[in-house]
Protein backbone atom coordinates (compact mmCIF):
# COMPACT_ATOMS: atom_id res chain seq x y z
CA UNK A 1 0.00 0.00 0.00
CA UNK A 2 3.17 2.50 0.70
CA UNK A 3 4.42 1.97 -2.65
CA UNK A 4 1.08 2.10 -4.28
CA UNK A 5 0.74 5.23 -2.72
CA UNK A 6 4.12 6.84 -3.05
CA UNK A 7 4.03 6.24 -7.19
CA UNK A 8 0.35 7.57 -7.18
CA UNK A 9 1.64 10.39 -5.53
CA UNK A 10 4.64 10.49 -7.75
CA UNK A 11 2.78 10.31 -10.68
CA UNK A 12 0.12 12.66 -9.87
CA UNK A 13 1.49 15.32 -7.99
CA UNK A 14 -1.76 16.25 -5.87
CA UNK A 15 -0.11 19.04 -3.82
CA UNK A 16 2.30 20.82 -6.09
CA UNK A 17 5.80 19.84 -6.34
CA UNK A 18 7.10 20.72 -2.91
CA UNK A 19 4.44 19.36 -0.84
CA UNK A 20 3.99 16.43 -3.09
CA UNK A 21 8.18 15.95 -2.43
CA UNK A 22 7.97 15.90 1.37
CA UNK A 23 5.55 13.64 1.55
CA UNK A 24 6.88 11.20 -0.23
CA UNK A 25 9.71 11.68 1.80
CA UNK A 26 7.96 11.30 4.92
CA UNK A 27 6.48 7.81 3.60
CA UNK A 28 9.82 6.78 2.81
CA UNK A 29 11.56 8.23 5.84
CA UNK A 30 8.74 5.51 7.75
CA UNK A 31 9.86 2.23 5.37
CA UNK A 32 13.88 3.44 6.15
CA UNK A 33 12.67 3.69 10.15
CA UNK A 34 10.63 0.62 10.15
CA UNK A 35 13.46 -1.39 8.65
CA UNK A 36 16.56 0.21 10.98
CA UNK A 37 14.46 -0.28 13.55
CA UNK A 38 12.85 -3.54 13.35
CA UNK A 39 16.83 -4.55 12.37
CA UNK A 40 17.57 -3.36 15.18
CA UNK A 41 15.01 -5.47 16.96
CA UNK A 42 16.07 -8.81 15.36
CA UNK A 43 19.92 -8.20 16.14
CA UNK A 44 18.40 -8.19 20.09
CA UNK A 45 17.94 -12.30 19.29
CA UNK A 46 21.36 -12.58 19.18
CA UNK A 47 23.81 -12.69 22.29
CA UNK A 48 26.79 -10.54 22.11
CA UNK A 49 29.10 -13.76 22.09
CA UNK A 50 27.61 -15.11 18.60
CA UNK A 51 28.65 -14.97 15.58
CA UNK A 52 25.10 -13.72 13.90
CA UNK A 53 24.76 -10.84 16.47
CA UNK A 54 27.86 -9.06 14.64
CA UNK A 55 26.23 -9.24 11.07
CA UNK A 56 22.98 -7.99 12.16
CA UNK A 57 24.58 -4.98 14.32
CA UNK A 58 26.66 -3.59 11.52
CA UNK A 59 23.29 -3.97 9.18
CA UNK A 60 21.05 -2.21 11.68
CA UNK A 61 23.41 0.58 11.98
CA UNK A 62 24.03 1.00 8.57
CA UNK A 63 20.40 1.18 8.20
CA UNK A 64 20.14 3.70 10.90
CA UNK A 65 23.05 5.94 9.05
CA UNK A 66 20.66 5.71 6.29
CA UNK A 67 17.95 7.01 8.59
CA UNK A 68 19.96 9.73 9.32
CA UNK A 69 21.14 10.59 5.72
CA UNK A 70 17.21 10.67 4.82
CA UNK A 71 16.55 13.20 7.65
CA UNK A 72 19.20 15.10 6.73
CA UNK A 73 18.19 14.86 3.24
CA UNK A 74 14.91 16.12 4.15
CA UNK A 75 15.65 18.86 6.18
CA UNK A 76 18.59 20.28 3.32
CA UNK A 77 15.53 20.07 0.52
CA UNK A 78 13.72 22.26 3.06
CA UNK A 79 16.69 25.08 2.90
CA UNK A 80 17.97 24.73 -0.39
CA UNK A 81 14.49 24.49 -2.27
CA UNK A 82 14.92 27.20 -4.72
CA UNK A 83 19.03 27.19 -4.00
CA UNK A 84 21.90 25.51 -4.73
CA UNK A 85 22.61 22.70 -2.66
CA UNK A 86 26.43 22.48 -1.39
CA UNK A 87 28.77 20.13 -3.09
CA UNK A 88 29.55 18.11 0.29
CA UNK A 89 26.73 17.44 2.48
CA UNK A 90 26.37 15.55 5.64
CA UNK A 91 23.47 13.34 3.46
CA UNK A 92 26.53 12.19 1.94
CA UNK A 93 28.32 11.15 4.47
CA UNK A 94 25.55 8.90 6.07
CA UNK A 95 24.47 7.35 3.24
CA UNK A 96 28.74 6.45 2.81
CA UNK A 97 29.11 5.60 6.20
CA UNK A 98 25.85 3.25 6.35
CA UNK A 99 27.32 2.02 2.62
CA UNK A 100 30.29 0.89 4.51
CA UNK A 101 28.60 -0.50 7.60
CA UNK A 102 26.52 -2.82 5.78
CA UNK A 103 29.56 -3.83 3.68
CA UNK A 104 31.19 -5.16 6.66
CA UNK A 105 27.50 -7.19 7.58
CA UNK A 106 27.89 -8.76 4.21
CA UNK A 107 31.22 -9.47 4.90
CA UNK A 108 31.02 -11.09 8.02
CA UNK A 109 27.70 -13.01 6.35
CA UNK A 110 30.54 -14.35 4.32
CA UNK A 111 32.68 -15.27 6.97
CA UNK A 112 30.08 -17.12 8.73
CA UNK A 113 30.00 -19.37 5.22
CA UNK A 114 33.42 -19.69 4.13
CA UNK A 115 35.87 -18.26 6.36
CA UNK A 116 34.87 -19.97 9.53
CA UNK A 117 38.40 -21.06 10.87
CA UNK A 118 40.63 -17.76 9.27
CA UNK A 119 41.43 -15.44 11.71
CA UNK A 120 42.56 -12.75 8.81
CA UNK A 121 39.65 -10.55 10.66
CA UNK A 122 38.33 -7.51 8.87
CA UNK A 123 41.55 -6.92 6.62
CA UNK A 124 40.36 -8.13 3.93
CA UNK A 125 37.25 -5.89 4.50
CA UNK A 126 39.31 -2.99 4.69
CA UNK A 127 41.39 -4.16 1.81
CA UNK A 128 37.84 -4.17 -0.39
CA UNK A 129 36.95 -1.14 1.05
CA UNK A 130 40.45 0.65 -0.11
CA UNK A 131 39.43 -0.88 -3.64
CA UNK A 132 36.49 1.21 -3.59
CA UNK A 133 37.78 4.14 -3.00
CA UNK A 134 40.89 3.48 -5.55
CA UNK A 135 37.85 2.53 -8.04
CA UNK A 136 35.44 6.02 -7.41
CA UNK A 137 39.20 7.96 -7.34
CA UNK A 138 39.99 6.57 -11.27
CA UNK A 139 36.19 6.83 -12.13
CA UNK A 140 36.16 10.92 -10.98
CA UNK A 141 39.55 11.18 -12.68
CA UNK A 142 38.18 9.56 -15.92
CA UNK A 143 35.01 11.53 -15.64
CA UNK A 144 37.50 15.25 -15.38
CA UNK A 145 39.60 14.02 -18.84
CA UNK A 146 36.62 13.01 -20.85
CA UNK A 147 34.21 16.23 -19.74
CA UNK A 148 31.74 14.04 -18.44
CA UNK A 149 31.58 15.55 -15.22
CA UNK A 150 32.25 19.37 -16.59
CA UNK A 151 31.27 21.70 -13.79
CA UNK A 152 32.17 19.59 -10.56
CA UNK A 153 35.08 19.33 -8.46
CA UNK A 154 37.26 16.21 -8.24
CA UNK A 155 35.82 15.44 -4.67
CA UNK A 156 32.13 16.15 -5.59
CA UNK A 157 32.94 13.81 -8.55
CA UNK A 158 34.82 11.40 -6.46
CA UNK A 159 31.63 11.14 -3.71
CA UNK A 160 29.17 10.61 -6.62
CA UNK A 161 31.22 7.26 -8.01
CA UNK A 162 31.52 6.04 -4.95
CA UNK A 163 27.63 5.04 -4.49
CA UNK A 164 27.67 3.54 -7.87
CA UNK A 165 30.86 1.54 -6.83
CA UNK A 166 29.82 0.72 -3.47
CA UNK A 167 26.68 -0.18 -4.99
CA UNK A 168 27.98 -2.34 -7.26
CA UNK A 169 29.91 -4.27 -4.51
CA UNK A 170 27.47 -4.51 -2.11
CA UNK A 171 24.53 -5.34 -5.12
CA UNK A 172 26.99 -7.96 -6.24
CA UNK A 173 27.90 -9.08 -2.82
CA UNK A 174 23.68 -9.56 -1.99
CA UNK A 175 23.36 -11.16 -5.01
CA UNK A 176 26.20 -14.39 -4.65
CA UNK A 177 24.67 -14.45 -1.09
CA UNK A 178 21.09 -15.02 -2.76
CA UNK A 179 22.43 -17.63 -4.71
CA UNK A 180 23.79 -19.47 -1.67
CA UNK A 181 20.75 -19.35 0.46
CA UNK A 182 18.42 -20.40 -2.19
CA UNK A 183 14.80 -20.08 -1.39
CA UNK A 184 16.12 -19.71 2.31
CA UNK A 185 14.71 -16.95 4.57
CA UNK A 186 17.35 -15.67 6.17
CA UNK A 187 18.49 -14.23 2.21
CA UNK A 188 15.49 -11.75 3.06
CA UNK A 189 16.76 -8.69 4.47
CA UNK A 190 19.60 -9.10 1.88
CA UNK A 191 17.24 -8.24 -0.58
CA UNK A 192 16.60 -4.88 -0.15
CA UNK A 193 20.23 -4.22 -1.35
CA UNK A 194 19.90 -5.92 -4.25
CA UNK A 195 16.77 -3.59 -4.65
CA UNK A 196 18.80 -0.43 -3.49
CA UNK A 197 21.54 -1.07 -6.14
CA UNK A 198 18.60 -1.58 -8.86
CA UNK A 199 17.62 2.04 -7.78
CA UNK A 200 20.54 3.55 -8.07
CA UNK A 201 21.45 1.76 -11.30
CA UNK A 202 18.61 4.11 -12.64
CA UNK A 203 19.90 7.12 -11.00
CA UNK A 204 23.13 6.57 -12.09
CA UNK A 205 21.69 6.25 -15.64
CA UNK A 206 20.25 9.99 -15.47
CA UNK A 207 22.89 11.53 -14.20
CA UNK A 208 25.24 10.12 -17.05
CA UNK A 209 22.89 11.55 -19.29
CA UNK A 210 21.32 8.73 -20.22
CA UNK A 211 17.68 10.13 -20.25
CA UNK A 212 18.74 11.94 -23.30
CA UNK A 213 19.00 8.71 -25.51
CA UNK A 214 15.81 7.50 -24.30
CA UNK A 215 12.32 8.71 -25.97
CA UNK A 216 10.47 11.12 -23.50
CA UNK A 217 7.28 8.98 -22.48
CA UNK A 218 9.84 6.35 -21.40
CA UNK A 219 11.12 8.88 -18.79
CA UNK A 220 8.20 8.74 -16.57
CA UNK A 221 7.75 5.24 -16.51
CA UNK A 222 11.36 4.81 -15.22
CA UNK A 223 11.29 7.74 -12.91
CA UNK A 224 8.11 5.20 -11.17
CA UNK A 225 10.67 2.43 -11.36
CA UNK A 226 13.16 4.12 -9.79
CA UNK A 227 10.62 5.12 -6.72
CA UNK A 228 9.19 1.41 -6.58
CA UNK A 229 13.26 -0.39 -5.92
CA UNK A 230 13.91 2.47 -3.63
CA UNK A 231 10.92 2.55 -1.52
CA UNK A 232 10.60 -1.45 -2.05
CA UNK A 233 14.10 -1.68 -0.43
CA UNK A 234 13.23 -0.77 2.59
CA UNK A 235 9.93 -2.57 3.32
CA UNK A 236 11.53 -5.67 1.94
CA UNK A 237 14.15 -5.37 4.31
CA UNK A 238 11.17 -4.39 7.55
CA UNK A 239 9.22 -7.35 6.24
CA UNK A 240 12.28 -9.57 6.33
CA UNK A 241 13.31 -8.69 9.72
CA UNK A 242 9.65 -8.72 10.99
CA UNK A 243 9.37 -12.23 9.47
CA UNK A 244 12.37 -13.53 11.25
CA UNK A 245 12.24 -12.08 14.14
CA UNK A 246 8.75 -13.85 14.57
CA UNK A 247 10.18 -17.21 13.52
CA UNK A 248 12.84 -16.73 16.03
CA UNK A 249 10.28 -16.59 18.42
CA UNK A 250 7.67 -19.34 16.97
CA UNK A 251 9.53 -21.43 14.90
CA UNK A 252 9.19 -21.44 10.99
CA UNK A 253 5.54 -23.68 11.35
CA UNK A 254 3.81 -20.92 13.52
CA UNK A 255 4.08 -18.64 10.53
CA UNK A 256 2.61 -20.65 7.71
CA UNK A 257 0.50 -23.56 7.10
CA UNK A 258 3.38 -25.92 5.16
CA UNK A 259 3.42 -29.23 6.14
CA UNK A 260 5.58 -30.10 9.49
CA UNK A 261 9.42 -30.64 8.93
CA UNK A 262 9.93 -33.68 7.99
CA UNK A 263 6.48 -34.57 6.08
CA UNK A 264 6.56 -38.19 6.36
CA UNK A 265 4.14 -40.02 8.41
CA UNK A 266 3.83 -40.57 11.45
CA UNK A 267 3.16 -44.15 13.09
CA UNK B 1 23.32 -67.11 40.04
CA UNK B 2 21.49 -64.78 38.07
CA UNK B 3 23.98 -63.27 35.22
CA UNK B 4 22.63 -59.70 35.19
CA UNK B 5 21.71 -57.00 38.04
CA UNK B 6 21.25 -59.77 40.33
CA UNK B 7 20.11 -57.87 43.21
CA UNK B 8 17.29 -55.72 40.90
CA UNK B 9 14.04 -56.80 42.62
CA UNK B 10 11.52 -55.85 40.23
CA UNK B 11 8.88 -59.21 40.16
CA UNK B 12 8.55 -61.37 43.39
CA UNK B 13 9.90 -64.57 43.21
CA UNK B 14 6.52 -66.09 42.71
CA UNK B 15 5.64 -64.19 39.19
CA UNK B 16 5.71 -66.89 36.78
CA UNK B 17 7.68 -66.58 33.52
CA UNK B 18 4.43 -66.20 31.35
CA UNK B 19 3.33 -63.76 34.08
CA UNK B 20 6.54 -61.74 33.86
CA UNK B 21 6.28 -61.87 29.98
CA UNK B 22 2.90 -60.33 29.73
CA UNK B 23 3.76 -57.76 31.92
CA UNK B 24 6.47 -56.67 30.42
CA UNK B 25 4.07 -56.97 26.86
CA UNK B 26 1.68 -54.51 28.09
CA UNK B 27 3.74 -51.94 29.86
CA UNK B 28 6.35 -51.90 26.38
CA UNK B 29 8.93 -51.87 28.91
CA UNK B 30 12.39 -53.40 28.05
CA UNK B 31 14.78 -55.50 30.19
CA UNK B 32 15.75 -58.94 30.55
CA UNK B 33 13.93 -62.40 32.10
CA UNK B 34 16.52 -64.82 33.06
CA UNK B 35 14.96 -68.36 33.76
CA UNK B 36 16.60 -71.47 35.11
CA UNK B 37 14.52 -74.67 34.51
CA UNK B 38 14.27 -77.62 36.02
CA UNK B 39 16.94 -78.98 33.99
CA UNK B 40 19.10 -76.33 34.82
CA UNK B 41 19.44 -74.90 31.62
CA UNK B 42 19.70 -71.20 31.99
CA UNK B 43 18.70 -69.17 29.62
CA UNK B 44 18.15 -65.53 28.78
CA UNK B 45 15.51 -63.15 26.99
CA UNK B 46 16.32 -59.79 25.85
CA UNK B 47 13.38 -57.84 25.64
CA UNK B 48 12.81 -54.63 23.93
CA UNK B 49 9.75 -52.41 24.49
CA UNK B 50 7.47 -55.32 25.21
CA UNK B 51 9.16 -57.87 22.34
CA UNK B 52 11.19 -60.40 22.42
CA UNK B 53 14.31 -59.68 20.94
CA UNK B 54 16.32 -62.77 20.88
CA UNK B 55 17.08 -65.49 23.35
CA UNK B 56 20.60 -66.44 24.95
CA UNK B 57 21.21 -69.84 25.99
CA UNK B 58 24.17 -69.62 28.98
CA UNK B 59 26.26 -72.72 28.34
CA UNK B 60 27.65 -74.81 31.33
CA UNK B 61 24.88 -75.21 33.76
CA UNK B 62 25.72 -78.17 36.16
CA UNK B 63 22.40 -80.27 36.05
CA UNK B 64 23.35 -81.33 39.71
CA UNK B 65 21.98 -78.17 41.22
CA UNK B 66 18.94 -77.72 39.20
CA UNK B 67 15.94 -76.22 40.93
CA UNK B 68 12.42 -78.34 41.31
CA UNK B 69 11.05 -76.05 39.68
CA UNK B 70 11.77 -73.73 37.01
CA UNK B 71 12.93 -70.20 38.53
CA UNK B 72 12.97 -66.64 36.97
CA UNK B 73 14.39 -63.27 37.25
CA UNK B 74 13.40 -60.39 35.48
CA UNK B 75 14.90 -56.77 35.72
CA UNK B 76 13.13 -53.68 33.78
CA UNK B 77 15.70 -51.75 32.73
CA UNK B 78 16.24 -48.25 31.17
CA UNK B 79 16.98 -47.76 27.89
CA UNK B 80 20.81 -47.47 28.36
CA UNK B 81 20.93 -50.13 30.51
CA UNK B 82 19.12 -52.35 27.63
CA UNK B 83 21.35 -51.32 25.22
CA UNK B 84 24.53 -52.38 27.31
CA UNK B 85 23.39 -55.52 28.09
CA UNK B 86 22.61 -56.53 25.25
CA UNK B 87 26.24 -55.25 23.58
CA UNK B 88 26.75 -57.36 27.01
CA UNK B 89 25.12 -60.80 25.11
CA UNK B 90 26.76 -60.07 21.81
CA UNK B 91 30.34 -59.56 22.94
CA UNK B 92 32.74 -62.05 24.46
CA UNK B 93 35.18 -62.50 27.37
CA UNK B 94 38.26 -61.63 26.98
CA UNK B 95 40.77 -60.67 30.57
CA UNK B 96 39.05 -60.71 33.73
CA UNK B 97 40.82 -59.18 36.64
CA UNK B 98 40.11 -59.28 40.14
CA UNK B 99 40.74 -55.74 41.48
CA UNK B 100 41.54 -55.46 45.31
CA UNK B 101 41.12 -51.80 45.76
CA UNK B 102 41.21 -48.23 44.46
CA UNK B 103 44.39 -48.06 43.10
CA UNK B 104 44.43 -51.56 41.10
CA UNK B 105 41.16 -50.16 39.79
CA UNK B 106 42.88 -47.06 38.76
CA UNK B 107 45.69 -48.67 37.48
CA UNK B 108 43.51 -50.59 35.13
CA UNK B 109 41.98 -47.89 33.91
CA UNK B 110 45.50 -46.32 33.14
CA UNK B 111 46.16 -49.58 31.37
CA UNK B 112 42.85 -48.99 28.88
CA UNK B 113 43.64 -45.89 28.31
CA UNK B 114 47.14 -46.42 27.19
CA UNK B 115 45.61 -49.47 25.12
CA UNK B 116 43.16 -47.18 23.49
CA UNK B 117 40.95 -49.84 24.41
CA UNK B 118 37.54 -50.62 23.08
CA UNK B 119 34.74 -52.95 24.51
CA UNK B 120 33.04 -53.16 27.31
CA UNK B 121 33.48 -53.33 31.42
CA UNK B 122 31.92 -55.87 33.49
CA UNK B 123 32.26 -55.12 36.91
CA UNK B 124 30.77 -57.55 39.40
CA UNK B 125 30.24 -57.76 43.11
CA UNK B 126 28.58 -59.66 45.42
CA UNK B 127 25.69 -57.29 45.89
CA UNK B 128 26.40 -55.16 42.43
CA UNK B 129 26.65 -55.41 39.14
CA UNK B 130 28.01 -52.85 36.33
CA UNK B 131 28.42 -52.60 32.46
CA UNK B 132 30.79 -49.44 31.13
CA UNK B 133 31.65 -48.72 27.68
CA UNK B 134 35.05 -47.82 26.47
CA UNK B 135 36.10 -46.19 23.47
CA UNK B 136 39.63 -45.67 22.62
CA UNK B 137 40.29 -46.05 25.93
CA UNK B 138 38.01 -43.32 27.44
CA UNK B 139 35.25 -44.42 29.74
CA UNK B 140 31.86 -43.22 28.23
CA UNK B 141 30.39 -40.93 30.24
CA UNK B 142 26.49 -41.66 28.69
CA UNK B 143 27.25 -45.39 28.36
CA UNK B 144 27.43 -46.41 32.09
CA UNK B 145 24.98 -48.39 34.02
CA UNK B 146 25.51 -49.63 37.80
CA UNK B 147 23.33 -51.48 39.64
CA UNK B 148 23.47 -52.02 43.66
CA UNK B 149 21.13 -52.61 45.82
CA UNK B 150 20.17 -48.80 46.07
CA UNK B 151 18.89 -49.04 42.36
CA UNK B 152 20.22 -48.46 39.08
CA UNK B 153 22.87 -45.27 38.90
CA UNK B 154 24.96 -43.95 35.89
CA UNK B 155 27.54 -43.29 38.42
CA UNK B 156 30.36 -46.14 38.65
CA UNK B 157 30.21 -45.96 42.76
CA UNK B 158 33.08 -48.25 42.43
CA UNK B 159 35.25 -46.90 46.07
CA UNK B 160 32.55 -48.66 48.24
CA UNK B 161 32.79 -51.72 46.35
CA UNK B 162 35.95 -53.40 46.60
CA UNK B 163 37.01 -56.16 45.81
CA UNK B 164 35.45 -56.82 42.55
CA UNK B 165 35.50 -58.77 39.48
CA UNK B 166 36.17 -56.71 36.43
CA UNK B 167 35.71 -58.52 32.85
CA UNK B 168 37.02 -56.90 29.41
CA UNK B 169 34.02 -57.68 27.15
CA UNK B 170 35.29 -57.63 23.71
CA UNK B 171 32.32 -56.38 21.38
CA UNK B 172 31.48 -58.59 18.33
CA UNK B 173 31.77 -56.03 15.12
CA UNK B 174 29.18 -58.40 13.32
CA UNK B 175 26.39 -57.86 15.94
CA UNK B 176 23.34 -55.83 15.31
CA UNK B 177 24.21 -54.56 19.09
CA UNK B 178 27.52 -53.26 17.90
CA UNK B 179 26.11 -52.18 14.91
CA UNK B 180 23.24 -49.92 16.33
CA UNK B 181 26.25 -48.79 18.76
CA UNK B 182 27.85 -47.23 15.70
CA UNK B 183 25.28 -45.59 14.09
CA UNK B 184 24.23 -43.80 17.36
CA UNK B 185 27.75 -42.95 18.32
CA UNK B 186 27.85 -41.52 14.22
CA UNK B 187 24.40 -39.85 14.26
CA UNK B 188 24.67 -38.23 17.33
CA UNK B 189 28.26 -36.60 17.14
CA UNK B 190 26.91 -35.76 13.25
CA UNK B 191 23.98 -34.25 14.84
CA UNK B 192 26.43 -32.28 17.40
CA UNK B 193 29.03 -30.94 15.00
CA UNK B 194 25.86 -30.32 13.36
CA UNK B 195 24.06 -28.58 15.22
CA UNK B 196 26.86 -26.22 16.79
CA UNK B 197 27.40 -25.07 12.86
CA UNK B 198 23.86 -23.94 12.65
CA UNK B 199 24.35 -21.99 15.63
CA UNK B 200 27.04 -19.97 14.80
CA UNK B 201 25.04 -19.37 11.22
CA UNK B 202 21.36 -18.64 12.50
CA UNK B 203 22.17 -18.15 16.59
CA UNK B 204 20.99 -19.90 19.38
CA UNK B 205 17.76 -18.60 20.02
CA UNK B 206 16.39 -19.79 16.64
CA UNK B 207 18.07 -23.16 16.75
CA UNK B 208 16.29 -23.79 20.08
CA UNK B 209 12.96 -22.95 18.41
CA UNK B 210 13.96 -25.67 15.54
CA UNK B 211 14.78 -28.17 18.13
CA UNK B 212 11.21 -27.58 20.11
CA UNK B 213 9.63 -27.95 16.63
CA UNK B 214 11.79 -30.75 15.62
CA UNK B 215 11.13 -32.36 19.38
CA UNK B 216 7.37 -32.14 18.81
CA UNK B 217 7.35 -33.30 15.08
CA UNK B 218 9.11 -36.72 16.24
CA UNK B 219 6.87 -36.88 19.61
CA UNK B 220 4.05 -39.24 18.28
CA UNK B 221 7.00 -41.76 17.67
CA UNK B 222 7.94 -42.28 21.61
CA UNK B 223 11.56 -42.49 20.43
CA UNK B 224 13.98 -41.42 23.54
CA UNK B 225 15.12 -38.93 21.25
CA UNK B 226 15.25 -35.29 21.94
CA UNK B 227 17.01 -32.43 20.38
CA UNK B 228 18.56 -30.22 23.48
CA UNK B 229 20.96 -27.19 24.07
CA UNK B 230 22.62 -27.83 20.50
CA UNK B 231 22.90 -31.84 20.58
CA UNK B 232 21.37 -34.63 20.21
CA UNK B 233 20.25 -36.88 22.64
CA UNK B 234 19.24 -40.40 21.85
CA UNK B 235 18.59 -42.96 24.95
CA UNK B 236 16.34 -45.11 22.58
CA UNK B 237 16.87 -48.38 23.01
CA UNK B 238 16.94 -49.65 19.08
CA UNK B 239 16.22 -53.67 18.34
CA UNK B 240 17.77 -53.33 15.14
CA UNK B 241 20.27 -51.38 12.83
CA UNK B 242 16.84 -50.69 10.38
CA UNK B 243 14.60 -49.26 13.57
CA UNK B 244 17.56 -47.34 14.86
CA UNK B 245 18.20 -45.54 10.82
CA UNK B 246 14.82 -44.92 10.13
CA UNK B 247 14.46 -43.02 13.41
CA UNK B 248 17.75 -41.10 12.60
CA UNK B 249 16.96 -40.54 8.61
CA UNK B 250 13.25 -38.93 10.20
CA UNK B 251 15.29 -36.66 12.60
CA UNK B 252 17.81 -35.58 10.17
CA UNK B 253 15.11 -35.04 7.36
CA UNK B 254 13.58 -32.68 9.69
CA UNK B 255 16.28 -31.01 10.68
CA UNK B 256 17.35 -30.47 6.70
CA UNK B 257 14.03 -29.41 6.23
CA UNK B 258 14.25 -26.80 8.59
CA UNK B 259 17.85 -25.81 7.53
CA UNK B 260 16.35 -25.50 3.58
CA UNK B 261 13.58 -23.12 5.12
CA UNK B 262 16.12 -21.03 7.27
CA UNK B 263 19.24 -20.86 5.12
CA UNK B 264 18.35 -22.41 1.44
CA UNK B 265 19.59 -25.85 0.62
CA UNK B 266 23.17 -25.24 -0.80
CA UNK B 267 24.35 -23.60 2.44
CA UNK B 268 22.30 -26.61 4.08
CA UNK B 269 24.13 -29.04 2.09
CA UNK B 270 27.44 -27.30 2.42
CA UNK B 271 26.70 -27.58 6.57
CA UNK B 272 25.88 -31.21 6.35
CA UNK B 273 29.07 -32.15 4.06
CA UNK B 274 31.34 -30.22 6.63
CA UNK B 275 29.98 -31.79 10.07
CA UNK B 276 29.64 -35.51 8.43
CA UNK B 277 33.57 -35.58 7.52
CA UNK B 278 34.69 -34.87 10.62
CA UNK B 279 32.88 -37.99 11.56
CA UNK B 280 35.74 -41.45 12.34
CA UNK B 281 35.73 -43.13 9.38
CA UNK B 282 34.46 -46.11 11.27
CA UNK B 283 31.15 -44.08 12.16
CA UNK B 284 30.80 -42.70 8.73
CA UNK B 285 30.85 -46.50 6.97
CA UNK B 286 27.67 -46.99 9.63
CA UNK B 287 25.62 -44.33 8.48
CA UNK B 288 26.94 -44.47 5.20
CA UNK B 289 25.64 -48.42 4.80
CA UNK B 290 22.00 -46.89 6.05
CA UNK B 291 22.26 -44.19 3.52
CA UNK B 292 22.16 -41.67 6.23
CA UNK B 293 24.11 -39.59 4.40
CA UNK B 294 24.08 -35.98 3.86
CA UNK B 295 22.82 -36.12 0.10
CA UNK B 296 19.83 -37.59 1.53
CA UNK B 297 18.67 -35.05 3.79
CA UNK B 298 18.67 -31.49 1.32
CA UNK B 299 16.29 -30.56 -1.39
Amino acid sequence: MLIVLSLLLYHFQPFGDFWTDKVLDGLILFAAVAAAGLATKFRSQFHSDEPPHRVWSMFALGLWFWVAGEVSGIIYDLIYWYAEYPDLMITDLCWLVGYAFIGLALYYQYRLIFGRNNKRGTRYYLALFLLALTAAALLANAAIQTEIGFGYGWFMLFITFLYPVFDVMNGLGALYLAYLFGRGHWIRPWWGLILFALSDSINVFYWLGGYNYLPEVLQPPLDLLDLFFYSASYLVMAIAFLSLFYMSQYGASGLSNRPGPSGNNHP
Amino acid sequence: MWRFFATANHFPESTSFHEVEARFRTQKSSGVIEKIDNAGLHSIQLISSGALLKTYDLPGQPSSSAPALTRTHAVILEDTAARLTWLALESHSAEKNSIPDKTHWDALLVHLRARRWNGLLEIQHEDSHGLLLFKLGSLQSDEIVFQTSAGFSKDPIIQAQFPIEATLLELGHDSQAYQCLMLRKGITAWADHLLVRCQEMIGRRMLHTIERELNHAIEPWNWNIALKDDALHDEHFFGNTQEAAQAYREVFMGIGNQLNFFIGSNITQRILNESFELLPTEERNALGAQRLIPAAFTL
